[in-house]
């Protein structure tokens, strides 16, 4: 007899990659944009470098003085992502007050929420065969009207895409 | 059974204003559920309609009435979405890239059975609509009035494809 309703493993399931997920979020937010690119580098060099943000961010967005994590909150059992949670300051060039940022970090995707609630950084990785990892950076500010802020974020997020590649190549 | 949650509202609201994290989290929620959903239902192209599933939910969002009720209102989506992904699949058969010159050869499905004996393969040989109805009564617990809301057909019409279904599924398994 063969038990149909037994919901286990054995049942196909499907699952949604970190950019399929990043890609999601910015669809629900039409004030973003995104650049995304297939980097030379196998995604655990890439994410390795890229996770450890007090490092990688200053270097590679150049309007990015210094990040600091405040605080870090492991993945707990109840979080089906394993995903840690940061508190991160981040101060810009010629802004003295730093921002504070929510960050949700796990592997292959990192969601920040800054200023309030009013300015997202998504970035996120998957491998891309075995040599290259597609890498797909969003910016944008969750509020109606903040579509005309699209050209900017296009202009940031390409910055910061040339800043990361050109950073990863140098090490 | 499609339970009203409370904790779901509160969420779905933040979402419905496009907080990134909180549509995030709330993805995060619902994939296990419509994982499950689409897997079974649209096989190879689940992902596909995992996603496809997720962009209906956002873009109609806005317009849920009841957000209590959203794990049930995407549940149903995830059913439609998956059920479409799969018939379009099987529309355009899958090319063997390696050999652009001789169509990929499909297995028949009673060798599937016999080279796999497993859950997929069964499913596999079924066709989407029937696959569709079982996840949702065997796997999912789904009343027969929800499958039939959910297909967008009669009550006694979801009966007998269910009764179709789940012999179809066994005389497969038994093959």
């Amino acid at each position: 007899v063969v038990d149909v309703s037994d919901p286990t493993s054995r049942w196909p399931q499907a699952t949604l990659d970190p950019l399929a997920r990043l890609g999601l979020v910015e669809a629900a937010m039409p004030g973003s944009a995104a650049t995304e690119a297939v980097i030379d580098a196998p995604f655990d060099r890439v994410w390795g470098y890229v996770a450890d943000l007090e490092r990688s961010v200053p270097e590679f967005d150049r309007l990015v003085r210094r990040i600091r994590i405040r605080s870090r909150r492991p993945a707990d059992d109840n979080d089906d992502g394993g995903a840690e949670t940061l508190d991160m300051q981040a101060w810009q060039v010629g802004v003295p007050a730093p921002m504070r940022f929510d960050v949700r970090l796990e592997p292959g995707l990192c969601l920040m929420r800054g200023w309030g609630r009013l300015y997202f950084v998504g970035m996120a990785a998957r491998p891309e065969g075995d040599d290259r990892t597609r890498f797909r950076h969003v910016e944008g500010v969750p509020l109606p009207g903040a579509r005309l802020l699209r050209p900017v974020f296009r202009r940031t997020t390409a910055g910061d895409m040339a800043g990361l590649i050109a950073a990863l190549r140098a090490r | 059974v499609l339970v009203q949650d409370e904790e779901w509202e509160p969420l779905v609201r933040r979402a419905r204003r496009g907080e990134p994290l909180a549509v995030d989290a709330l993805i995060r929620r619902l994939a296990p559920d419509v994982g499950r959903i689409c897997g079974a239902i649209a096989l190879d192209a689940g992902d596909d309609a995992m996603q496809e599933t997720f962009i209906a939910v956002l873009r109609a969002l806005p317009g849920l009435r009841e957000p209590a009720a959203v794990h049930g209102w995407v549940r149903r989506i995830a059913v439609r979405e998956a059920v479409k992904v799969a018939q379009r699949a099987r529309r355009t058969p899958p090319v063997d890239t390696d050999d652009p010159a001789s169509p990929a050869p499909r297995p028949s499905p009673a060798v599937d059975v016999a080279t796999a004996l497993d859950v997929r393969a069964v499913l596999a040989a079924l066709t989407p609509e029937h696959r569709a109805i079982l996840v949702m009564r065997d796997l999912g617990g789904w009343s027969e009035h929800d499958v039939a809301d959910a297909l967008a057909i009669a009550p006694g019409t979801a009966k007998s494809r269910l009764s179709r279904a789940r012999a179809e599924f066994v005389r497969r398994w038994s093959t």
